[in-house]
């Protein structure tokens, strides 16, 4: 009976079996356990339901909408943590590029035409950089922007929960701001834009974009510069 | 606006991490889609704090991404797998600060979240609401006692303490909360619970 107890039979395993399969067990309950389950088919088969019922239950917390620009860390997150072989830079840059317009293309919609685009310019002038900054408007809405440099450079803009007409402008980072980029109609609350940056402007100058509402007055700021 | 989240990429889970170890990043960035509500409310359910809990869904859904091609489709559902990351990440880093500082607040959010509302329930799916009403069959010192050691990790002892009951009772209460939510989950049809749970 002491030896059962001391190697962990089924009697006392099946009473660790809630903790261990809620993450919850710790110490030497937990190694008395797991070193049953080593043994046991029948134990390991009981740990597996009630595992599965464990985890279901974290589908019951509440869902919530996570921080504007919450997408845009994370695929910086991603691009700087991707295996790097020495010296190179240049795919570092491109992944990052690649991962940007995947994000701004994610939804569908115009987002094929904007990774069009890109992708064939991309071919045409080689690794871009690409600078991403994510925008809120008061009241509801946002999104993200992306300045990709190159030979036409782009400003690439998701938007969602918006309705209604904009402008699209932006300020350089000696403060001058240029008139326009462009418009768009939004009716569905949600898509892709993009525009070319002037070819006398340099793409690092643009400091940040504007989305305007038809009187004009600015909504929202995308900050490059932070 | 929000229905374009996640859902419109029609793959399945196990589709898109197989595409994501294939190093397919849309389908990663599908995949954030698909699940950042639900991995940022459970971070934030347990750490009760915007900033922690984001740097805990970041840190979660990175991990998926990076281990999209270990991922064991016969270890239960992806969602099950990612959650249970970002929980442990979550209890680890409630750990890491102090002593376990269990949010009030985020336990009753969690608490009501079992209540239901008619416009909550459009909003989740049916997974989410199976396991919501199989909680509300529970009493609430069974619930509390579930959603401490499910949620927040913490041991018999540690739940024992905080509810000023024996250690038995703890147990106890830990027991029969998880055998009746995995009896409701199960007799609802498919052992992964995407259907409607204690109506029968
Ligand atoms: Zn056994």
């Amino acid at each position: 009976m002491a030896r059962l107890q001391s190697s962990g039979g089924c009697e006392p395993t099946r009473d660790l079996l809630f903790e261990l399969a809620l993450g919850s067990l710790n110490g030497a309950e937990r190694s008395i356990a797991l070193s049953h389950l080593e043994v046991c088919e029948a134990c390991r088969r009981q740990l597996a339901e009630l595992s599965g019922a464990a985890d279901q239950l974290l589908l019951g917390a509440p869902e919530m909408e996570p921080p504007v620009g919450f997408e845009v860390r994370l695929i910086e997150q991603v691009a700087s943590r991707s295996p790097r072989r020495a010296g190179d830079r240049r795919r570092g840059r491109l992944r990052k590029t690649a991962l940007a317009l995947a994000l701004l293309a994610g939804g569908g919609g115009l987002g094929a035409g904007v990774a069009l685009a890109a992708s064939s310019s991309q071919a045409a002038s080689g690794p871009r950089a690409v600078r991403l900054a994510a925008f809120r408007v008061r009241g509801g809405g946002g999104g993200v922007a992306a300045i990709e440099a190159g030979r036409p450079s782009l400003l690439v803009m998701r938007v969602e929960g918006l309705t209604g007409s904009y402008w699209v402008s932006c300020v350089l980072s000696d403060g001058s701001r240029l008139a326009t980029l462009g418009r768009f109609n939004l009716s569905g609350g949600s898509g892709h834009w993009s525009a070319r940056i002037p070819a006398l402007i340099s793409s690092s100058k643009v400091r940040t974009a504007e989305l305007l509402g038809p009187g004009g007055q600015v909504l929202a700021r995308a900050d490059f510069s932070r | 606006m929000r229905n374009e989240r996640g859902w419109r990429d029609g793959r399945s889970d196990e589709a898109l991490l197989g595409a994501i170890a294939l190093g397919d990043e849309e389908a990663g960035i599908a995949f954030v889609r698909r699940y950042q509500r639900r991995v940022y409310g459970l971070a934030y359910s347990i750490v009760g704090e915007a900033a922690l809990a984001e740097d805990v869904a970041q840190e979660a859904l990175l991990r998926a991404w990076s281990h999209a091609a270990v991922y064991d489709t016969r270890r239960g559902s992806v969602a099950g797998w990612l959650l249970t990351i970002t929980r442990n990440l979550a209890v680890d880093t409630l750990r890491l600060r102090r002593s376990l500082t269990i949010d009030p607040e985020a336990m009753a959010r969690l608490d009501l979240a079992s209540v239901e509302s008619p416009e909550e329930a459009a909003e989740t799916d049916e997974a989410a609401r199976a396991v919501r009403s199989a909680l509300t069959l529970l009493p609430p010192e069974q619930r509390r006692a579930l959603l401490y050691a499910a949620f927040y990790g913490l041991t018999a002892k540690e739940v024992a303490e905080r509810e000023a009951i024996p250690l038995g009772t703890a147990k106890t209460r830990i027991r029969s909360g998880l055998m009746k939510v995995r009896q409701a989950l199960s007799s609802a049809g498919t052992p992964v619970g995407l259907k409607k749970a204690g109506e029968e």
